[in-house]
């Protein structure tokens, strides 16, 4: 059973990064490139197997290059959100009473808005843009990282592996480096790559709002806003799109299904 | 037996089994349990002894039909109350359970909902079965935790489980499984994670229950525990019944070496000091560099006057230590015997100096230690060591034995180059082969894991050794194989060991000097022998009582010699 997961969530990732990177081996089309004769140009046409959009773009071509933003902001942001949580939560989980009150009081208020919310308020502050839509989305995961590791490394500190290297005389540093922190570690890849999964479909979500990359660069939110006038000539401009962010989080959730295990 | 039914009629067995088998299915089937026959009729208890892995829980798990459906289970017989129950649907099960066949794990913890009540959990069971009308089952619940000694049902039984101790929580468990009065009961280990003296308690509620018609299947690790209620043994190894008969003719004449040896591995049974268990031990050459050497006279332990309480959740203070005294000398094994919340835990957590005492200190080779800040502290900390009831959590879950131990050694200032060979003397100290240097410690047996704990405490070169429970959670025969290696450590090493443990008949056998633990106190002191024959202290004496014996030398054991 995780080893099919494994497998699935492989090949969805191991396509969506091959196209990130090498866009040009799946289609001869430029996504840029308009040509309003072949505009709206139905599914299954000769030559634009998925259709073309109101400016006469492949649609395929448009999807292959829309995957690079996408894996971009999945792990940028979880690069973003992972890092500084991972570190709050260790100060948090390791230091004094003040500390951890502090930061927990932080890790609450924060917490008490939905993630998009508070990636939206973040955009409000940075203005519109892929990169500070990438920052935002970063930021708003931040205390979902911290509150996991803090609650780990409080759980492993009082173990009973980690008394009884205390007995043994292993010296506090040498504790916390090799015995509680890998340990905290395997639920954090968990979280981590269920996030790169929400945060591609946040992503996706602040673009469709018109928040994050200008128009014309190939993202699948933006197409997604794009489609919504030609719905009804045109569906497909709106379902290959969606497919695709669902494929992306589909396995994003299916790999940390699949390390759950061996991870905790 | 069968005063309460008419004895003109033969009476009917509850269960009877022929020729059960149990695989575990796939391409290359493992059998679980092969060719096993038994019986139990209306107000008899059928003991089912054997250690882990033998088959004995998967045995009485088939007679509530709760095994995974994975395994394949076949049998020639197999009656409950007069049906035939092969390949039945799960319903017939499930109308079966709580009415018929009550069940009782060994975990009372792990089996209730921590967010209910004990009085919701044994009402549902009634109103599941719909078990006579709505407006009785209260009284029902109440006659049922009445019948098992449980104190105040009206009041107690709106408590959670785990707001109960231990003892309780057992006893609301076994009503749980009598409340709908089944004709017979399962018990899975019932008294295994319990006191003596609790364990005393719940053996002879089963054995009123059993006296009242209700027919028993004790199901245990202990055969000493089994023989005193149960009328007939099945002995149970790797699958098969070595031998099975009426209790007495069982303890008294055992056909089978298998049941020879469990017999041999009972402290309660051996002279004080005498080998357990006939597995070869390591040559004592071994622990040549594991020899105490230090100068001095002071007491390698010296506790004075120490206090500890805890602050419980809604600030009230409970005490946990008080006013607790005591030298362990060197070269001495020191017993620390008491039940559960008598103490013992937080003894050994402040002889570790894991947790500091409200009041008093301890003394380490007459040093401060206790009273040291911990970068002091931390230096010192090779000399004394912890060998821990559960081995398995003692160690980091990612690393080999290997590893383990490589980091001790490193600490004790061994070189990176000697680590290899050092590992192998320490495995074969512990009477470990070297194969198993490389594996993690949940790929190994409880025996097994124990043995390297013991190894890594050696890899410091302690010169105190504090052994909190280490053989409770092990099987009979391994019980024996690690009291053994401890005392030829001890022997060989001349180390001083702090031995605490619930069970008496470990302690008198291991230890010189002996300290009983109650409520946070020390009551009573002095060598193993003195205490057994001169009890002075109630609770001792209750203690001493608890101590399940087998039926045939019930007069004989512990007596003074």
């Amino acid at each position: 059973m995780s080893r099919n997961q494994l497998a699935i969530s492989g090949l969805i990732w191991g396509a969506l990064v091959l196209a990130a990177l090498f866009p040009a081996l799946f289609t001869g089309y430029d996504p840029l490139q308009s040509n309003p004769i072949a505009a709206l140009k139905p599914i299954g046409t000769e030559g634009h197997l998925l259709g073309t959009d109101y400016l006469g773009r492949d649609v395929w071509a448009r999807l292959v290059y829309g995957a690079r933003s996408a894996i971009g902001m999945g792990l940028g942001a979880m690069a973003i959100a992972a890092t500084v949580g991972v570190l709050l939560g260790l100060l948090a989980g390791l230091g004094g009473k003040w500390l951890d009150n502090l930061l927990n009081g932080l890790f609450d208020i924060l917490f008490s808005f939905p993630d998009l919310l508070l990636a939206l308020l973040m955009i409000t502050m940075l203005g519109a843009g892929s990169l500070n839509a990438l920052v935002a989305i970063g930021i708003a995961g931040i205390p979902s990282f911290a509150r996991l590791m803090r609650g780990e490394i409080r759980r492993i500190r009082n173990s009973e592996f980690v008394q009884s290297s205390v007995a043994l005389g292993v010296p506090r540093f040498t504790n916390i480096w090799r015995h509680i922190i890998p340990n905290a570690l395997g639920p954090v890849a968990v979280l981590a790559s269920l996030f790169v999964g929400r945060a591609i479909t946040y992503g996706a979500s602040l673009s469709f709002l018109g928040l994050g990359p200008a128009r014309p660069t190939p993202e699948w939110g933006l197409m997604l806003a794009d489609a919504q006038l030609y719905l009804s000539m045109a569906p497909g401009l709106a379902l290959f799109p969606g497919l695709a962010i669902t494929l992306a989080a589909a396995g994003s959730v299916l790999f940390a299904r699949s390390i759950r295990r061996t991870a905790e | 037996m069968t005063t309460v039914l008419s004895s003109a009629l033969p009476v009917e067995p509850l269960v009877r089994v022929e020729g059960l088998t149990i695989e575990l299915g796939g391409r290359k089937p493992v059998r679980l349990v092969q060719d096993l026959s038994f019986s139990i009729r209306p107000g008899e208890c059928l003991g089912l002894v054997g250690e882990s892995g033998s088959g004995k829980s998967l045995t009485s798990r088939a007679l509530i039909g709760l095994n995974a459906p994975v395994l394949r289970q076949s049998a020639r017989r197999f009656d409950i109350l007069g049906h035939d129950f092969r390949a039945v649907s799960e319903s017939r099960w499930q109308a079966l359970r709580g009415t018929a066949i009550g069940y009782v794990l060994q975990d009372a913890l792990g089996a209730f909902d921590p967010l209910r009540s004990i009085f919701s959990e044994l009402r549902e069971t009634l109103d599941a079965h719909r078990i006579g009308p709505a407006s009785g089952r209260r009284g029902k619940v109440v006659q049922a935790l009445e019948r098992v000694g449980f104190p105040e049902p009206e009041v107690r039984a709106r408590q959670h489980s785990w707001q109960l101790s231990g003892g309780l929580r057992q006893r609301a468990l076994i009503a749980s499984a009598i409340v709908a009065s089944p004709r017979l009961l399962i018990a899975d280990e019932p008294t295994t994670a319990l006191d003596v003296n609790i364990q005393a308690r719940i053996i002879d509620l089963l054995q009123e229950l059993k006296q009242a018609g209700m027919g028993l299947l004790f199901v245990s690790h202990d055969l000493a525990v089994v023989s005193t209620v149960a009328d007939h043994v099945v002995v149970m190894n790797e699958g098969r019944a070595v031998e099975q008969g009426p209790t007495a003719q069982v303890l008294e004449n055992p056909a089978h070496d298998y049941t020879r040896m469990l017999i041999a591995a009972m402290p309660s049974r051996a002279p004080v000091g005498a080998r357990l268990s006939s597995v070869a031990l390591p040559p004592g050459s071994v622990f040549q560099s594991s020899r105490v050497r230090s100068a001095g006279d002071a007491p390698a332990l010296s506790a004075r006057g120490l206090h500890k309480s805890y602050i419980l959740p809604d600030g009230s203070r409970v005490g946990a230590v008080l006013d607790v005294s005591f030298d362990l000398q060197r070269g001495e094994i020191l017993g620390l015997v008491g039940g559960s919340g008598s103490g013992k835990s937080t003894i050994v957590k402040l002889c570790m100096a894991l947790v500091e005492p409200d009041e008093g200190e301890i003394a380490l080779f007459g040093q401060p230690w206790t009273s040291l800040p911990e970068k002091q502290r931390t230096a010192r900390r090779p000399r004394i060591q912890l060998i821990a009831q559960d081995p398995l959590g003692a160690f980091d879950p990612r690393f080999t034995v290997r590893r383990l131990l490589a980091e001790v050694l490193a600490i004790g200032g061994v070189p990176a180059g000697e680590h290899d060979a050092e590992t192998r003397r320490l495995l074969a100290a512990v009477g470990l082969r070297d194969e198993l240097i490389d594996r993690l410690p949940r790929n190994m047996s409880g025996g097994q894991r124990q043995r390297v704990a013991i190894a890594r405490a050696l890899a410091t070169r302690p010169e105190v050794l504090v052994c909190d429970e280490p053989v409770s959670a092990l099987d009979v025969s391994v019980q024996a194989q690690i009291l053994d290696l401890l005392s030829l450590i001890h022997r060989e090493t001349g180390l001083s060991i702090l031995f605490i443990s619930h069970d008496l008949s470990v302690v008198r056998h291991l230890c010189g000097r002996v300290m009983v633990m109650h409520k946070g106190e020390i009551v009573e002191e002095g060598t193993a022998e003195d205490i057994f024959s001169n009890v002075r202290h109630p609770y001792t004496r209750e203690l001493i009582a608890a101590i399940p014996r087998m039926g045939a030398d019930a007069t004989a054991a512990p007596a003074a010699p």
